[in-house]
């Protein structure tokens, strides 16, 4: 019965606390819901639970009352086996009383004894017919009997009433008077001895009578008792198997559910999860996620240690200040997406094959509240690497477009003879960059003169570049000379190597495929002009006619012409005004004299209007012409000898510059540069890289230009003078040989390279 | 109220936010914001936070100390993030970035009264 009781006790406790997981809160209402619940979905089980109950206390309550009652039989079977005693020992003591009364003895003590067994039986008989209190046999307290209503119990007492009355009768003398006559004990003594053996029996019966009742009422109990603890016992199994069935059913439903979530979470596309109020992962998540970042290392991590594999730490932690304002009730969070961290990052994840892969992901958060002001955050991640890149490739794709366009636009205005000789020219100033790159025992021994050739090169280049006004070019070749720049400085701090000048192959390959594509534009174009027409010199008569020069300029060779052009849009930008006097280059010029001096020319020009001419309003102060002068002559004698003046009327040699950069560079002591003369100054300034200005533009401030200019004359093998007054003049005066080659025009071979 | 150092910003705040508020004060920048929120207790507040003297960072800080259920919306371009990060952390409500039209800005303001806040 205990052990039922205990297993009721516990299944309550189990379903107590089954209850309590879902128990949200202490208040009344919360109370009165739970009872809701209880009685709504758990009926059946809360009401078997109370039968059990009831059960077990009906058991209990029957086995109470049926024990009291068997008691009660228990003292009747006692009481009516005493009367069966008390009718003998009354036989007795009236025979003792007799026999000693013949023998004139004392029979004081027999008949004391005869009294009260006389009226013993006569309270018991009594308590049998009527019911009432009686003193228990074993002499304790008193015991409340009931009266026999039993038929059988009845039927006996109806006998031994009369035959008592009779014993009451017959001993009545001797309970009166102590002195006991003959003629009262004979009597006695004879209805005794006659009647003794029915009372006797009748007694015996009534307590075999008890006997049996007791008997009927301890099956009864034990029927009940069986009867109950089966049918509690049922009632438990019932309770169960309910229990179990709902918990199978229970389990099976969440089974299913788990399988469609996890269903759900293998087909999102997007790498999905939740994070708690402490900022940890939870249990589920989507598939990709895994996918993703190449781990299955995701639930129960903490946010933070999850980032750190996969970003900096500057990041984590902003990150992970973001992630907080969530939980924080003073932010509108959708008000705050536009400050995510996490938006189109780039991680590094290592794969399976210890392989590292950029990938650029985009996290999202939303809020979720849980109840009871529990939130959590649900977090999408997705990759967009394909996306960016592919955005990447467009942005790259319109700028080639942009660019190429650009290069079409600036193509042609470009007179295709020049276009030919600038793109030959280009094609072996590239090439002997590339050699200066690939010689890497000569970069091993002295890297500085090595950026210092590749420098004047660039420069040289660009400076061809921006005088056929291809700008696209010329910033190509500029930022190549930023990357040359900056390896210059770097050079002065450590010692580098070859694999330092990796930048500039890199450069240099992109300006080759500049070149490719100028020479395939230069190609249509030339099979273009083929069918409508159109002729070179039509394009120089244009290009003539838009110059504004067309009726004042003689006939000069093309290449030349187009320093017009170029001045004028240096001096432009420059916010300056020009008047370029050209001599000497009428037409045809012969190319390989052209190839020696345009660049030269080119690279005065730029030095020119960067350093040399004033503006409007200094060249009025100084009573100058408003607009500056240049000429550009070139005269020959027979025998060769060539004399080449650019002359400007601008601010001359800045000595006093050139002295602060020569001693700023550690050229020249603060003393040296103090006695250096004007001439030694210039000879500096031709010989080193020296620049005056502060920034570099795409004209000049990188101070190779004046170098560049003296390593072509010394290529021509040529002189050089230079006559300059500060703020009067600057003359530069280049004498050398050369003898008429009748070459080819250097455009067919470059024509079969871009067809 | 509004603080911003730039004028043109200022006078775009304040057409938009005048069809709604009756009064719309402005400062220039986090100093002169701090003075006029002790004296004037505006519901809400759009701040800038790159400005001279006391930057917005600095008068969220002072502000939340002075009163703490103003309703304060970052109103910044996106240079820095960890700035505007602690900005809100500090107790700004939310953040608008620049440029923003009259729109975002006017269902910024009123996402940003929503909040109930408490003392």
């Amino acid at each position: 019965m205990s052990v039922i009781v205990l297993w009721s006790c516990h299944l309550f406790v189990t379903s107590e606390t089954y209850f309590s997981a879902s128990d949200c809160g202490e208040n009344l209402l919360n109370r009165v819901g739970m009872f809701a619940f209880m009685f709504g979905k758990y009926r059946f089980l809360v009401i078997s639970i109370a039968l059990f109950l009831v059960l077990d206390l009906g058991v209990l309550v029957l086995n109470f009352y049926t024990s009291g009652k068997i008691a009660e039989q228990a003292e009747l079977i006692n009481l009516a086996g005493r009367q069966r005693t008390l009718t003998q020992q009354m036989s007795k003591a009236t025979l003792y009383i007799k026999a000693q009364k013949l023998q004139m003895w004392v029979y004081q003590s027999g008949l004391d004894e005869l009294r009260e067994h006389y009226k013993t039986f006569a309270d018991t008989l009594r308590v049998f017919n009527d019911g009432g209190a009686i003193e228990s046999i074993d002499g304790g307290q008193p015991i409340e009997i009931q009266a026999v209503v039993a038929p059988q119990g009845l039927k006996i007492l109806e006998q031994a009433n009369p035959l008592w009355k009779q014993f009451e009768d017959a001993l009545a003398p001797l309970m009166v008077d102590t002195l006991v006559t003959d003629e009262e004990i004979d009597p006695a003594s004879a209805f005794i001895a006659s009647n003794n053996a029915p009372m006797f029996m009748l007694m015996d019966e009534l307590t075999e009578h008890f006997k049996a009742s007791a008997e009927r009422q301890t099956v009864f109990l034990r029927r009940a008792q069986i009867v109950g603890i089966s049918l509690a016992t049922i009632n438990f199994f019932i309770i169960l198997f309910h229990f179990l069935k709902q918990l199978r059913g229970r389990d099976l439903k969440i089974k299913v559910k788990q399988n469609e979530s996890d269903q759900i979470l293998s087909t999102i596309g997007d790498g999905v999860f939740l994070l708690d109020k402490n900022l940890v992962i939870g249990g589920q998540y989507s598939r990709q996620l895994e996918t993703i970042f190449s781990t299955k290392r995701v639930s129960g991590q903490s946010f933070k240690r999850f980032l750190g594999r996969y970003f900096a730490n500057k990041t984590v932690g902003l990150s992970m200040d973001f992630v907080k304002l969530y939980f924080r009730p003073h932010i509108n969070s959708a008000l705050i997406e536009d400050v995510n961290p996490l938006k189109r990052v780039e991680a590094t994840i290592t794969t399976e094959d210890d392989e590292a892969v950029q990938k650029y992901l985009d996290f999202s958060f939303a809020p979720l509240n849980q109840g009871a002001g529990n939130r959590a955050i649900l977090v999408t991640v997705k990759d967009v690497t394909a996306q960016i890149l592919l955005e990447a490739q467009d942005e790259q794709a319109a700028d080639e477009l942009e660019q190429q366009m650009s290069l079409l636009t600036q193509i042609l205005p470009v007179p295709y003879q020049e276009l030919d000789y600038f793109i030959q020219e280009s094609t072996q100033g590239y090439d002997r960059i590339n050699a200066l790159l690939k010689d890497t025992k000569h970069i091993a021994d002295n890297f500085e003169n090595t950026l210092n050739k590749i420098a004047r090169e660039t420069h040289r280049l660009k400076g061809s570049a921006a005088a056929l006004n291809l700008k696209w070019v010329a910033e190509q070749h500029h930022a190549l000379e930023d990357n040359i720049e900056a390896l210059r400085e770097q050079s002065k701090v450590k010692k580098l190597s070859g694999r330092n000048l990796l930048p500039l192959t890199i450069k240099l390959k992109s300006n080759y495929e500049s070149l490719e594509l100028i020479s395939q534009f230069r190609c249509r174009l030339g099979n273009y002009a083929s069918v409508v027409g159109t002729t070179v010199e039509a394009a120089n008569d244009h290009q003539k006619t838009l110059s504004g020069h067309g009726g004042e300029i003689p006939e000069i060779d093309g290449k030349w012409l187009s320093l017009y052009d170029y001045a004028e849009r240096l001096a432009t930008d420059q916010g300056l005004s020009l008047d370029v006097d050209l001599r000497g280059f009428e037409a045809p010029m012969e190319p390989t004299l052209t190839e020696k001096l345009h660049p030269i020319a080119i690279q005065l020009l730029r030095n020119a209007i960067a350093h040399g001419i004033e503006d409007s309003d200094t060249r009025c102060r100084l009573k100058k012409p408003n607009n500056g002068q240049l000429l550009i002559a070139l005269s020959h004698d027979r025998g060769g000898n060539y004399r080449f003046t650019f002359q400007d009327d601008g601010r001359g040699f800045d000595y006093a510059a050139i002295r602060v950069e020569l001693v700023s560079k550690g050229i020249l002591t603060i003393e040296q540069a103090g006695r250096a003369s004007s001439g030694d100054l210039i000879r500096h300034a031709f010989m080193d890289t020296v620049s005056t200005q502060l920034n570099t533009d795409p004209i000049s401030g990188r101070g190779v230009g004046l170098p560049l200019v003296w390593q072509l004359i010394k290529s021509i093998g040529g002189r050089l003078k230079v006559r300059s007054v500060e703020r009067e003049f600057t003359h530069f005066i280049i004498e050398f040989e050369h003898q008429s080659n009748e070459r080819e025009t250097s455009t067919r071979t470059l024509m079969e390279r871009a067809g | 109220m509004i603080v911003d150092d730039s004028l043109i910003i200022r006078n775009k705040i304040s057409r938009s936010l005048l069809v709604k508020f009756s009064k719309v004060s402005r400062a220039e920048n986090g100093e002169q914001a701090l003075k006029m929120v002790r004296a004037e207790k505006p519901d809400v507040v759009t701040m800038d936070l790159t400005m001279p003297k006391v930057g917005g960072v600095e008068a969220i800080k002072k502000m939340m100390e002075i009163e703490p259920t103003i309703h304060i919306l970052v109103v910044s371009a996106l240079a820095d993030k960890a700035t505007a990060i602690k900005a809100l952390t500090y107790g700004a409500n939310g953040f608008l970035c620049k440029p923003f039209t009259d729109v975002e800005l006017n269902e910024a303001i009123e996402q940003i009264l929503k909040i109930k806040l408490s003392s």
